[in-house]
């Protein structure tokens, strides 16, 4: 199977109402290009489940009613304060939640990634964790009887989306190190992945971040500022003005929708985004994925 | 008056912190830390040239994502976490949950991060907390995050080293594993720890110390070689010292 080169809206074909939907980054380094779209399709009730802790990304699913429920370990604005959306929503009792630990949620998809069905982790036991989740058990360690373990069940999202840096012409992409993104498109079945710059293969080699093969992708968009207003490392910083504006309105229902027919379904915001599936290559103007494929290689588009 | 003889709350707890880190250390900070993160490199400017810092979000970070870091974390090599939470109770368990009930709550906090591991799997704990209240401390946690001791069945390393507050120490008793006063910040009297705390801190036993306030070595080290180092990690928090130094 080769990778997809589409354009953000084709992308939405492998998210449907009710999938389980997996997303990483925070403040930097969030898929917000394709969260956007994702809240433009009007698909909702999706399960999202987050790879590391989460900030925005999180916070906007929820606010934008895309979440119906969310797996997470922490969810914060970072230096930005409380996530307004998720800490309204669930003092309403209007959000379902699976909570993990940091540690606990990586080994799920860990476990996710190797196709077993459960895990031992560490810790957790005597916490509230095993109170709020009956799904995680306490076994017997079967090598060694005097000691008690906690198991989770394995995670296997549907879908992840994350951006990337770059993608090569073969799919291959070079990933931030940060935020677990080998692991996620490890353990999910499509994974749609937004890039800042689609280069060469020899360009992707030299790249200092971890590279993600071909085998794991189902889909790049090329989506440059795809990460904004959350930061891109190397491309961009994040904008605090703009995310001083999205925690103002994320104080109450009404400023958020607001927020979201101003910055997300406006036209003025829908008109930046290209039409049509584009593959461009760094300095070498707009291309489609064709045309690059007829000098790089094979790619596969739609 | 000196420059250094006025300091802000959360740059004494900084130096605090930094203090209680030995040379030669493995020391890790989280998600959402930027005073441990600020304590970590203080000390590794001063008194711990050795240690080796790890700060979840710093540029050149050697793990692939959290994933690599809390496995490497796990099989024991970090000696030092810093954690904290909302509220602390008598033992040193944690909530980083909800104030109120978890099903109605009247705040909805972050969630745990990585705590429910990390206070099991690192050797020495830090627990801090930047404003020490009564509510903060109270007699018992609305949900429990995590937990400063384990039953013999489960396995542990992670030991609460003290809580590190504003106004001073408190540290678990070797009898009773119960949190005391051990340390009053300077000018702080122990009543007043005692006033702002929801549990008992037996001051009547008299033996605490009285922490020196911070020198003015730790103070323009922190506000000039450390402040530089936090700006890639914590530009927000580090832009308190932008006209210092």
């Amino acid at each position: 199977m080769g990778v997809a080169f589409v354009s953000l809206q084709e992308a939405m074909q492998w998210i449907h109402d009710g999938v389980t939907l997996a997303i990483s980054g925070h403040m930097d380094m969030s898929p917000m290009a394709l969260i956007h779209e994702l809240i433009r399709t009007n698909i909702q009730n999706l399960s999202i489940v987050c790879a590391g802790a989460a900030a925005i990304n999180a916070d906007l699913l929820i606010g934008s009613d895309v979440a119906q429920s969310i797996e997470f370990s922490q969810i914060t604005l970072g230096e930005y304060g409380f996530a307004l959306n998720f800490r309204r929503r669930f003092e309403q009792g209007n959000l379902s939640v699976r909570e993990h630990a940091c540690p606990s949620l990586a080994a799920a998809l860990q476990a996710g990634a190797a196709g077993i069905p459960f895990i031992p982790v560490r810790g957790l036991l005597g916490t509230g964790y095993m109170d709020i989740r009956s799904d995680f058990r306490v076994i017997v360690n079967p090598f060694d009887m005097e000691e008690s373990i906690a198991v989770v069940p394995a995670i296997r999202p549907d879908v992840a989306i994350f951006h990337a840096f770059q993608a090569d012409t073969h799919g291959n992409v070079a990933a931030y190190p940060g935020h677990n993104n080998r692991l996620l498109a490890q353990a999910s079945r499509h994974v749609i992945v937004s890039v800042e710059e689609i280069v060469t293969p020899e360009e992707l080699s030299r790249h200092p971040g971890t590279i993600i093969p071909s085998v794991y992708i189902t889909a790049v968009v090329h989506a440059p500022q795809g990460a904004y207003p959350t930061g891109c490392p190397g491309y961009y910083g994040i904008d605090s003005d703009h995310i001083r504006t999205y925690v103002e309105a994320s104080r109450s229902e009404p400023t958020f929708r607001e927020y979201i027919d101003r910055f997300i379904r406006s036209d003025a915001a829908c008109g930046t985004r290209p039409k049509v599936s584009i593959c461009q290559l760094r300095a070498s103007g707009h291309r489609t994925g064709n045309e690059v494929a007829e000098e790089f290689g094979p790619i596969e588009s739609g | 008056m000196s420059l250094y003889s006025s300091y802000s709350e959360e740059e004494w707890l900084i130096c605090l912190l930094s203090r209680q880190l030995k040379d030669h250390e493995v020391v890790a900070v989280g998600n959402n830390s930027p005073i441990p993160a600020a304590a970590s490199l203080l000390a590794r400017a001063l008194h711990a040239r050795q240690t080796e810092v790890y700060i979840l979000g710093q540029p050149d970070w050697p793990f692939e994502g959290t994933k690599e870091f809390f496995d490497w974390m796990q099989r024991g090599t970090v000696d030092v976490f810093f954690l904290s939470g909302a509220q602390i109770d008598r033992s040193g368990n944690i909530n980083l949950h909800v104030i109120g009930n978890y099903e109605a709550p009247k705040v909805r906090l972050p969630g745990g991060a990585g705590s429910a591991v990390v206070y099991f799997m690192c050797k020495r704990i830090l627990l801090f907390k930047t404003d020490h209240t009564r509510k903060g401390f109270p007699e018992k946690l609305d949900f429990v995050t995590s937990v400063a001791r384990s039953s013999q069945d489960v396995f542990r390393r992670g030991q609460l080293e003290g809580v590190f507050t504003p106004l001073g120490i408190l540290k678990p008793q070797d009898e009773d594993h119960l949190l005391r006063l051990t340390a009053v910040a300077p000018g702080v009297t122990a009543s007043e720890v005692q006033a702002q705390t929801g549990f008992d801190l037996g001051i009547e036993r008299g033996d605490y110390l009285e922490l020196q306030p911070p020198t003015s070595l730790e103070l323009n080290t922190l506000r000039s070689a450390v402040a530089k180092e936090l700006q890639s990690i914590y530009p927000e928090f580090a832009k308190q010292w932008n006209h210092s130094a």
